[in-house]
């Protein structure tokens, strides 16, 4: 039985956890005054605050359910293995690290990152790129096989000719922002890189290979590392993804107005396409603070439990998930993300970080995953996923 | 409008968080525990300079904002107002039982009547004495009783509070 010494300890508890306001915002205040009496003295402001309190009752008596998200579409990324390698050139520790699978109509996304270790300031701008030698393409423009996802602002990259080696190219992006590094400095952009099916026929290509261009004017040339220095990169069509692992997310969010938390629950599917079994550690991080749990889901019946009711969501108090996908087959991965309404509104741009082990390599490797908070599933009824019990 | 009336401004910067708390209590999120302060405070600015005079300010303060809680419960839209900070906090399993808790006492408040859940805050949470609630909520200490009991027997048989253990209800603290 629960005593009165029990419920000012679990008050005082509840309360200390709880996510407060950072404080009173005494402009705010002083606003509320001179709104009060404006209203108090302003016979037209008061019939409209009647109105709009009348309004107010009818929609809370109505009690029609917030609005609904839209269904939005899930990304599917591949995370198939990939390489990283870093090396010193001209003054600069160049580190990429992308996919060594491409596949067609997916999106991969590489990493190019510089660190200045020259006693100097450079400027300019960052590339990746991928080398096929023995080709004689033009590519500027025409025939690349390689572009950017959509709304990705980098710029599609020429195909550059190697001095003395007339016969290799390079294709890839360079980023739309110039940097500057002072020594020491370090810069590192994102590619977000889609294939069309012209690449399947192209010649074995190598990468990804990072890229500097100096400022226009400075008379430097372009730094890039020896290609043939770079693994060998794979392109495959969608429906032959050997080693790619795609992920389909379906993100539900559940409006929390009469919480303190907003409980959101994403579902990664995980479908191995490859020969062999894959065994996914997911590792929870948003990015943005939230609270969040992990847990296998290894059959349809357990991923309807967890989704329908959306307040049970998943009990296991664990950070990491350990999901055995069986080869051919599919497992998925549910996490329960917990942000809190006042601080932690429903966001994009949240990620899931999910580290994953392939076969017998002990090497992990790691992806994030971008969810969106506040989107629908599409596997889920916009009923389900949008709870607002007490209006 | 100019500056805040004498010693308002120090009051709020020094009992602001303790009414949030309270107003957190209360109303069960902070973004309307945020609206309650916000709206006793706008009720007590006129009168500051009798109410600094009194003996106890911040009884009189609590006590508009219970007022203020149970008049503008009934009409308040109780809506989602989306802020524009994302702080990073750190998080790990501990942190999980919390929101559980938190998320537990809330349910179990948050099915109190009104009356009954002012009271339980003001008893427990705020240390009020039977006549200092009474007075804040405007009842006699007779009804402040009644409502406490029966406030408690519904605790007790909370289906919320059924699967937690006392020491996590009470972070060990009992």
């Amino acid at each position: 039985m629960i005593t009165e010494d029990q419920v000012r300890s679990a008050l005082r508890q509840a309360t200390d956890a709880a996510p407060m306001p950072r404080g009173i915002d005494l402009e705010a205040v002083r606003s509320g005054v001179r709104r009060r009496r404006r209203t108090r003295f302003g016979a037209v402001t008061a019939v409209a605050a009647l109105v709009a309190g009348v309004l107010t009752v009818s929609v809370v008596r109505s009690g029609a359910p917030g609005p609904v998200v839209p269904v939005q579409p899930s990304p599917v990324v591949d995370i198939g293995p990939r390489m990283q390698r870093t090396e010193l050139l001209d003054g600069f520790e160049l580190r990429s690290e992308g996919p060594l699978v491409i596949t067609v109509g997916r999106t991969s996304t590489v990493t190019v990152e510089v660190t200045n270790r020259s006693g100097v300031t450079w400027t300019g701008l960052i590339g990746a790129m991928v080398s096929e030698p023995n080709s004689s393409r033009d590519g500027l423009g025409n025939g690349g096989s390689l572009m950017p996802a959509p709304g990705q602002p980098q710029l599609h990259g020429s195909i550059t000719f190697l001095p003395g080696d007339a016969a290799r190219s390079l294709e890839g992006f360079v980023s739309t922002d110039r940097v500057t590094l002072a020594p020491g400095a370090q810069a590192s952009s994102v590619f977000r890189i889609d294939a069309d099916p012209s690449i399947i026929g192209r010649d074995p290509l190598t990468g990804w290979i990072p890229y500097l261009i100096p400022d226009m004017g400075s008379g430097a040339l372009a730094h890039y590392p020896n290609p043939d220095a770079y693994p060998r990169i794979t392109a495959v069509t969608g429906s032959a993804t050997g080693a790619g692992l795609p992920l389909r997310t379906g993100s539900t969010y559940m409006r929390g107005d009469t919480a303190a938390l907003h409980r959101s629950l994403v579902m990664v599917d995980l479908n191995n396409d490859g020969a062999d079994p894959i065994r996914i550690t997911a590792v929870a991080s948003t990015g943005i603070g939230a609270t969040i749990r992990a847990a296998a889901v290894t059959s349809e019946q357990e991923k309807a439990a967890l989704v329908a009711p959306m307040s049970v969501a998943v009990r296991t108090a664990a950070l990491t998930a350990e999901v055995p996908v069986p080869a051919r087959g599919s497992a998925a991965l549910a996490v329960e993300v917990v942000a809190d309404c006042a601080t932690q509104p429903p966001t994009d741009g949240a990620t899931i970080t999910v580290t994953y082990l392939v076969g017998a390599d002990p090497q992990p490797r790691v992806l994030e995953l971008p969810v969106s908070l506040d989107a629908t599933g599409p596997w889920l009824p916009q009923a389900t996923a949008v709870a607002c019990p007490t209006r | 409008m100019g500056a805040a009336p004498v010693g308002f401004e120090e009051f709020v910067a020094w009992r602001s968080p303790a009414l949030l708390r309270t107003a957190w209590l209360l109303t069960g999120s902070s973004e309307s525990a945020q609206d309650l302060v916000q709206s006793t405070l706008v009720t007590v600015w006129p009168r500051w300079g009798s109410i600094r005079r009194t003996d106890d300010p911040e009884v009189y303060v609590r006590q508009v904002m219970v007022h203020t809680y149970a008049k503008w419960w009934r009409r308040k839209w109780r809506g989602e107002v989306p802020t524009e900070v994302l702080p990073d906090r750190a998080v790990d399993d501990p942190a999980f039982a919390a929101v559980d808790v938190r998320e537990s006492v809330r349910r179990a408040l948050g099915e109190l009547p009104r009356g009954q859940r002012a009271v339980v805050v003001l008893r427990h949470f705020d240390d009020f004495t039977e006549a200092q609630t009474a007075r804040a909520l405007g009842c006699s200490v007779g009804t402040v009783k009644s409502q406490h009991s029966r406030a408690m027997t519904a605790l007790r048989q909370s289906p919320h509070l059924a699967g937690i253990t006392v020491d996590e209800l009470t972070g060990g603290a009992s």
